[in-house]
């Protein structure tokens, strides 16, 4: 895996951030505009100060100008809340975009890869880190120009009034980014190690609560209980240590700030004095305006301090976006012609191999490097044909390479080699006209968020009716009879209000829902009980004779009503044919089945 | 606040840190209060002073000067020092918060606790608890903090005139009352319905996720991508609103700090020319006002995200004033040897709806029983009451003839090893994931059970750790396979002997060749011990003495498998 630096995933952010740059521009100008009206107020506020106190000009002459202050601070109001929507916005649409390519990325990477981790750390990665990017957009961002534009801005407005006040602000404000820059790259990485820290410390606290059943029946939950103290102890001096560091630079800012306030004060005092004569006469309005706007000239930088948080954490998360993102992607076969529907399928396989990597190549040489893929084939130079109707069942130890068979077929996999599905190689095929015609069963049902009729249109725009003549035909109207409010009962996740079994049924359903021409059952009954096992079975047993039946199983009872076996041992196929003819006169075939013959007979002396 | 209280209540344990860490924060604001009056004062009084030679000269400029410089060295080492204290105290906090809440999980009855192990609820009590760390920083400070300089100011003004302190009092008082509950208010719909949005498509995401297979052989995909899409914009809905709120907050201390300033300003320029006081003194007042305004900046934000702090509290003082299961602290004194019998026993989840129901059943010291059973039947109730994860709501379970609830805890789990259903692999080494079940084990015996249990294959198949012990499992580490699993459980198992061995499912994920190896070998471990094993397989029943049915919560003996009974 390449890693991914900071640098790089700071650079890729920049680049995310064009569908938001007309928000961000709105931003931008509202802050500067909010700037600029600041130092309007700062200027009008020191007029009539100055008059009052040394003009002695009466109070109710003051009103035009208290109406000006008052209408510039509902302006700065709005434009604050304005930079603040903005800014939002522009987050929003950058979270809405970069959600977008994680999926469509996960969509291609396709269901295999999906299924090497679990979904939890995937859609952390499309929620959560997503979101972490928004303050950065929002808020980061903005203000970093800002903190080079208002003081400028306020640079250019000071000089006249007083240059020694300019070159006050002048100097003092490149030390700061300076300064910055010196203990910032040690607070950058504080930082960093920070978040990596807290993390680490909250997956250790969810590990520990998930496995407290565990800790109690071994009686280790006291011990865990002070690993865990000891843990957030030595993760509150390690950070400690490093935030002291990383203080400094705020501290710094805050440094600049307070002084150069006390500085411009002291050096305003004195020239009024007359103890300093060397920057010309200055009237109390200029003071007072200068003095007003001091602490906002460094207010912009100190603003992008506290957003310093927002830009590390979507730095760290981008890292993890951009390490799904660059992932490699598999060839997918980009055959465009359409299966030939009304054709009877006849499944037609020669010399196909899969190799567990996923080879990354050009089109024009796939894997013509035959030493990386040879390193381990999960299916190796399998030849069959299998007649329409037909069906079959593929027996092998586990890790033989059957569900690979099975997901090669339905184009999850890539491969060399040849399938041809009636007539036509599926390399050509596009593949979704080629799934509109097959249906898949695996060992443990899927049940998502929803309805019971969600759970069996999965989505596909059919009639209510149709939904319950597929609950009828997988023997599932008993699960109907129980549920409150029928097709329309909200089904909950396993433990809730169905068992696996009925799980099992509900998902053989979806399968049967539309008529298919292949049906592809990886061990379907693998983890239900006698009696949901019995029910299956006899759904299956309904299926339409033209529908083939591929079956991944381990029952013997099963296999006498197959017409036709496929034995697969370490990728190869080492037997092929009807059970009757294998029985005969395969080897393989025979060894195969006395040892699961073996396993049965404890089975029956049990039922016995 | 009543949610919020027993949380609280945990900060006293620290208060020290705590208080340091207002007291800072107050003075960190003080002294940039004190430093734009100061400096207000400081050049207006000189420039009037400046306009008489006389007066110019005998000008005291060095106790303001120094001021001005000290309050500007004070303001930046107190920040330092403030920011410093209060995140080591959210540091220790969230530190005892965790324990805390950790211990007060442990007693708790596994039946209230069964809620909330699915993993996305117990996500959201940890990213609760994060957001209970945040009380001290963002609320409890802020407002203590500026309450104080609130009152201190007013004071300090009040020296001057009696009626601007009183109208300044009069302002940020309101301020300090309103803003939290306006943005309490304001806050709390959008926070609820933002925390569901947030979960909702969580778990549409999740389900795209998980039946992404489905998905693309259903052509299901785009319709479930625009639903997804449908619950982001209206998580982006609610955000926005939120967003918005926390814009008019900031607007509303751009007005509100500057229409005070202007109101002092108006106030003070009448007196002013009624002598009251002098004209540094009002400029000293209207820089004040504006500085003071600071210590009210952080209200608004603090309150707006207070309901969702509030509900999370609420969600763990649930979970933590669930029942517990209370254990007898003395030990019993009873020696175990191994029977067991459960006397017309009935229990459930739900109260009208009995899972077992009027069970007996007597298992002699030494005997092996299989329980089959379709899922859901009962059978692994059967064995949380073994555990005490769930207690029987009548009849009685008894070990060695002794009620099971009258054995202390340590007492119970030393005379009976359980293999639970699920593995749970620990973040750690392999040799902490087995000293789990014998903390005293050496790395002979361990080495032996790992080769026993068939663990050995899993560094060769890997990256080929030089020490097996030493390699790391679980989340950041290697993941284990169902069947990994089910050897890890069962090494744990051999590590800890016992005169009752339970086990659940034990070969679930394993092929039934492995599956019989492994019983014959975990069985030879506890040949004296009484064995219960709940199966839905039938692989290894030959093993056992006795093979019970369960069915709608009662017990049928199906045959007796011994050896002898084999044909």
């Amino acid at each position: 895996m390449s890693q991914i630096t900071q640098k790089q995933a700071y650079r890729w952010l920049l680049v995310q951030i064009k569908p938001a740059r007309f928000w961000l521009l709105a931003s931008l100008i509202l802050g500067v505009l909010s700037g600029v009206l600041l130092i309007i107020q700062a200027s009008v506020m020191a007029r009539m100060i100055h008059r009052l106190v040394m003009e002695d000009t009466l109070p109710d002459e003051l009103s035009g100008a208290i109406f000006q202050v008052l209408a510039l601070v509902i302006a700065r109001g709005l434009c604050t809340w304005g930079r603040e929507f903005t800014g939002f916005r522009a987050g929003a649409c950058v979270r809405v975009s970069v959600r977008a390519m994680l999926l469509d990325k996960l969509n291609i990477l396709g269901p295999l890869l999906i299924a090497e981790r679990p979904a939890g750390s995937w859609s952390a990665i499309a929620v959560e880190q997503v979101e972490e990017l928004q303050a950065f957009v929002a808020k980061y961002l903005p203000q970093m120009a800002l903190a080079g534009m208002i003081p400028a801005i306020m640079l250019a407005v000071a000089f006249p009034e007083s240059w020694v006040v300019g070159v006050i602000f002048l100097v003092t404000a490149p030390l700061i980014p300076v300064f910055m820059i010196l203990v910032g790259l040690k607070a950058a990485e504080a930082n960093r190690r920070n978040f990596q820290a807290l993390s680490r410390l909250g997956g250790f606290f969810l590990d520990r609560i998930q496995g407290l059943e565990t800790l109690r029946l071994f009686q280790r939950t006291s011990f865990a209980r002070k690993q865990l103290v000891n843990a957030s102890e030595d993760f509150r001096v390690k950070t400690m240590q490093v935030l002291r560091l990383a203080f400094l630079s705020s501290t710094v800012l805050e440094f600049f700030a307070s002084v150069s306030i006390a500085v411009v004060a002291v050096f305003l005092g004195m020239t009024f004095l007359g103890h300093i004569t060397f920057g010309g006469t200055v009237s109390l309005y200029t003071g007072l305006f200068l003095l007003l706007l001091a602490p906002d000239y460094y207010q912009p930088l100190r603003e992008l301090g506290t957003h310093y948080h927002a830009k590390a954490k979507a730095v760290a998360a981008t890292e993890e976006i951009l390490e799904l993102l660059q992932r490699p992607e598999p060839q997918e076969h980009r055959g465009q012609l359409s299966y030939p529907v009304g054709q009877p399928l006849r499944i037609a396989v020669n010399d196909l191999c899969v190799s567990a990597r996923i080879v990354v190549g050009t089109p024009e040489s796939p894997a013509e490097d035959h030493s990386a893929s040879k390193q381990h084939l999960l299916l190796d130079k399998l030849s069959f044909t299998i007649e329409p109707g037909s069906r079959v069942g593929i027996i092998g130890r586990s890790g033989a390479g059957k569900s690979t068979l099975i997901n090669t077929l339905m184009g999850f996999w890539q491969y060399q080699g040849d399938i041809v599905l009636a007539g036509q190689a599926l390399s050509d095929t596009n593949l979704s006209s080629w799934r509109q015609q097959i249906a898949w069963l695996g060992q443990q049902p899927l049940i998502i968020h929803g309805t019971l009729y969600d759970n069996i249109a999965f989505g596909r725009p059919v009639p209510r009716v149709q939904c319950l003549d597929a609950l009828e035909r997988a023997q599932g109207m008993d699960i109907l009879a129980r549920l409150p409010a029928g097709l329309d009962s909200v089904l909950k996740e396993q433990g809730g209000n169905l068992s696996v079994g009925q799980a099992q049924r509900v998902a053989l359903a979806r399968a049967l829902l539309t008529p298919v021409s292949l049906l592809m059952l990886d061990e379907p009954t693998a983890s239900l009980d006698t009696v949901s096992e019995g029910l299956v079975n006899a759904a299956l047993d309904t299926i339409p004779s033209d529908c083939t039946v591929l079956t991944i199983t381990h029952r013997l009872n099963q296999l006498d009503n197959m017409d036709q076996i496929l034995l697969l041992d370490k990728g190869r196929l080492v037997a092929n044919g009807s059970p009757s003819v294998l029985a005969r006169h395969s080897a393989p075939y025979q060894q195969f089945i006395n040892k699961l013959g073996e396993q049965e007979t404890t089975v029956r002396v049990a039922s016995a | 606040m009543r949610d919020l209280w027993p949380f609280l209540k945990l900060y006293r344990q620290r208060p020290g840190m705590l208080w340091l860490g207002i007291v800072l924060t107050i003075l960190t604001l003080l002294a940039s209060l004190g430093l734009l009056t100061l400096s207000g004062w400081f050049i207006t009084a000189s420039a009037i002073a400046g306009l008489n030679a006389a007066t110019a000269h005998s000008f005291n400029f060095f106790t303001p000067g120094a001021g001005v410089r000290g309050f500007s060295i004070a303001r930046t080492a107190a920040r330092y020092a403030e920011r410093l204290v209060s995140h080591d105290a959210t540091f220790r906090l969230l530190s005892s918060l965790r324990s805390w809440f950790f211990a007060r999980l442990i007693p708790i009855s596994r039946q209230q606790l069964g809620q909330y192990r699915q993993g996305e609820l117990l996500d959201r009590l940890v990213a609760d608890i994060d957001a209970l760390d945040q009380l001290y920083l963002r609320l409890l400070s802020p407002l203590l903090a500026a309450i104080t300089v609130t009152g201190l100011f007013c004071l300090f003004l009040a020296f001057f005139s009696v009626k601007i302190a009183l109208v300044v009092l009069a302002i940020m008082t309101l301020w300090i009352v309103s803003m939290p509950v306006l943005f309490y208010i304001l806050g709390r719909k959008t926070g609820e319905s933002m925390g569901k949005r947030q979960a909702e498509l969580r778990q549409q995401m999740l389900d795209y996720l998980q039946g992404m297979a489905e998905q693309q052989i259903y052509a299901s995909d785009i319709r479930t991508r625009t639903a997804i899409a449908h619950s982001e914009q209206q998580l982006i809905r609610d955000q926005g609103r939120m967003a918005a709120l926390e814009g008019l907050g900031s607007a509303l201390f751009v007005f509100g700090s500057g229409a005070s300033a202007l109101l002092v300003l108006y106030i003070g320029s009448g007196q002013l020319h009624s002598g009251l006081f002098s004209g540094p003194v009002l400029v000293m007042m209207v820089f004040a006002v504006l500085a003071s305004f600071e210590a009210l900046m952080p209200l608004p934000i603090a309150f707006q995200f207070l309901s969702h702090t509030r509900h999370a509290a609420s969600r763990l003082r649930q979970v933590v004033n669930s029942t517990v299961v209370v254990f007898p602290e003395a030990p019993s004194g009873h020696p175990v040897t191994g029977a067991i019998s459960f006397a017309s026993v009935g229990c459930g989840y739900e109260e009208d709806l009995p899972i077992i129901n009027q069970l007996s059943l007597n298992i002699d010291a030494g005997r092996r029983i299989a329980l089959l059973g379709k899922t859901g039947c009962g059978k692994s109730t059967l064995i949380r009451l073994l555990s005490r994860t769930l207690e029987p709501s009548c009849g009685s379970v008894k070990l060695d003839g002794h009620d099971i609830q009258r054995f202390a805890e340590q007492e119970l789990f030393q005379a009976i090893t359980f293999v639970p259903q699920k593995t749970h692999v620990f973040s750690a080494t392999l040799r902490e994931n087995l000293q789990l079940a014998a903390p005293d084990a050496d790395d002979e015996l361990l080495q032996r059970v790992i080769r026993q249990c068939g663990l050995d294959s899993l560094a060769v198949a890997r990256d080929g750790a030089a020490n097996l012990l030493e390699t790391w499992l679980g989340q950041g580490g290697i993941a284990l396979s169902g069947g990994e699993q089910r050897r890890l459980a069962i090494a744990r198992a051999m590590l800890k002997p016992a005169p009752v061995l339970v086990l659940d499912e034990p070969g679930e994920g394993l092929d039934q060749h492995s599956e019989k190896v492994l019983m014959k070998t975990l069985l030879e471990a506890f040949k004296d011990s009484t064995v219960i094993m709940i199966t839905h397989k039938t692989v290894v029943l030959a093993l056992m003495d006795d093979v019970y049915r369960m069915e709608n919560g009662s017990l049928t003996k199906v045959a007796d498998s011994s050896p002898a009974a084999t044909p």
